[in-house]
This record gives structure tokens, C-alpha cells and sequence, in this order.
């Protein structure tokens, strides 16, 4: 059985991949991620069964929290509490990365896809998750998944005929 | 052009970054699951009393409620010995009245 640090370890770099592609900010995929970990470790402590399947729960946490962001911030952002443009503004240098042109408009077409459609399209094509994994993360049917898939591909078809042939 | 998804790419975290995001999570977790058992606790002593209440109040009424019966059965004895004498001292003046109608 791995011990906790060693989960972490292996997870740690393809969680924060998806959580930078989910929720477009390196910054708050840093804290996400901080606090993925936390649960990670309230439940590590808790679960005996060695064979438990880590990573689709990592993600399931990871999305979810990402959701779960999101929505107190539009609550805040509607009753005024936050400033959402001063949220954004600001990030550390390394952060930053430079995006190619087809990167830039891959980005913008996946992020039009919607919630829904953008954690499959990530966990499937960036984190190569099988269509079991993708069903647990999401806790929706492995049936589900797949249509979420065949509707992704055929919206981002449509978002980039002039550009690739899908 | 063929459709390359990696193309989208996103910063690496470095590994200090995860060992600094490890440790500060391990330090906020026993956090955690420390008031989470204090929180347990409590609970379970404050739904104890509560149970201990409702059994101390639930007795006390039912104590009441036994006074109340007993007052209730001592004073539908007296009531009983109460109709018992009415009914002696009718039964005596019906004989007096017989009594008297025979002398005419």
C-alpha cells in the first residue's frame, strides 16, 4: 500500500494540470490543489480498503471544489462582495506561460464547451482517464461519459473546422 | 492540419512547491480532524443530557401524574361512601313514611 506522501507525489503534477485547464488560473489551481490535498489526507486516515481507487477520487475532489469555487464566487460577485477583474489581474511570474496560437484558440474553444463538457474533454484527452475513472470522478454513468465525449468533439468540430480537420 | 491537443499547455509545479503544499496540508488536516473529534464529542455529551432530561422530565410528570390518581381514588371513595349514606338515609325515611302510612 502507498503511503500518503507517495500518492500525492505521483498525482500531485497531472491534478494540477487539470485544475489549471478547469479552472484557467494557475493561482487558484495552487490553492485548489492545497486544499485537494487536505481532504486527501482527512481521508486517507479514514479509508482501509489498500486497493481503493485514489486517483478518479482525487479528481472528484478536485472538481468539485473547483465548482464549488466558483459558484461562491459568482454569489459574491452578485451581492458585490468581490471585485472579479482584481482576482485575475495578478499572478506570480512563473505562472505565466506563453501559449502558442492553435494553444490559445484550443483553450478558448474548450472553455465554450461549458462545464459539463470541459472536465470530460480534460480528464479524457489531457489526463488520459479511462471512461470508468471519468464516470467515478463525475459521479455520473460510464454512459454518460460517452456522449458528453461524442458531444464535445461535435461542438469543438464545429468551434474549429476552419482549423483542423477532427 | 491534424487536430494536437497538446497544444494547450499549462505551467509545471515545481516539486518544492508539492513537498511546501504537502506539509502545510498535514499540519491543516490533524487541524482539522482535531475539531471535527472535538465537535464529535461534544455532541455526543450534549445529545446525552438531552436524553438524560427528557428521561428525568418524562419521570417527574410521571410522578404527577400518580398524585393525581391517587387524589383521584380517594376522592371517588369518599364519594362513594358519601352516596352510600344518601342512600341509607333515603332507604330510613321511606320506611318512616311506610311506617306512618300504616297507622292510618
Amino acid at each position: 500500500m502507498q503511503t500518503s506522501e507517495e500518492l500525492i507525489k505521483a498525482h500531485a503534477k497531472e491534478l494540477f494540470g487539470y485544475l489549471c485547464r478547469y479552472a484557467g488560473d494557475p493561482a487558484l489551481a495552487e490553492d485548489l490543489l492545497g486544499e485537494v490535498f487536505v481532504r486527501f489526507l482527512m481521508q486517507y486516515k479514514v479509508k482501509t480498503d489498500p486497493n481503493f481507487q485514489w486517483r478518479p477520487w482525487l479528481y472528484r475532489v478536485a472538481t468539485n471544489l473547483a465548482i464549488s469555487h466558483f459558484r461562491r464566487q459568482k454569489l459574491w460577485s452578485f451581492f458585490g462582495l468581490i471585485n472579479q477583474a482584481a482576482n485575475t489581474s495578478e499572478k506570480p511570474p512563473h505562472d505565466v506561460i506563453e501559449q502558442s496560437q492553435d494553444g490559445q484558440l484550443l483553450k478558448t474553444a474548450i472553455e465554450q464547451l461549458g462545464d459539463k463538457f470541459k472536465s470530460v474533454v480534460i480528464m479524457r484527452v489531457y489526463n488520459e482517464m479511462s471512461y470508468d475513472e471519468i464516470a467515478y470522478a463525475l459521479k455520473i454513468n460510464v454512459g454518460t461519459v460517452k456522449s458528453r465525449m461524442n458531444e464535445a468533439k461535435a461542438r469543438l468540430k464545429i468551434l474549429l473546422e476552419d482549423k483542423y480537420a477532427i | 492540419m491534424p487536430f494536437e491537443p497538446k497544444t494547450w499547455k499549462t505551467p509545471e509545479i515545481p516539486d518544492e512547491k508539492i513537498e511546501k503544499l504537502y506539509e502545510s496540508a498535514l499540519k491543516e488536516s490533524s487541524k482539522r480532524m482535531h475539531r471535527k473529534s472535538i465537535i464529535k464529542k461534544t455532541g455526543s455529551v450534549m445529545f446525552l443530557i438531552l436524553i438524560v432530561t427528557t428521561i428525568f422530565l418524562a419521570r417527574s410528570r410521571n410522578d404527577e401524574l400518580e398524585i393525581i390518581s391517587k387524589m383521584l381514588k380517594e376522592e371517588s371513595l369518599e364519594l362513594k361512601e358519601m352516596a352510600y349514606l344518601a342512600d341509607a338515609k333515603i332507604d330510613s325515611i321511606n320506611i318512616r313514611e311506610d311506617s306512618h302510612e300504616d297507622t292510618f
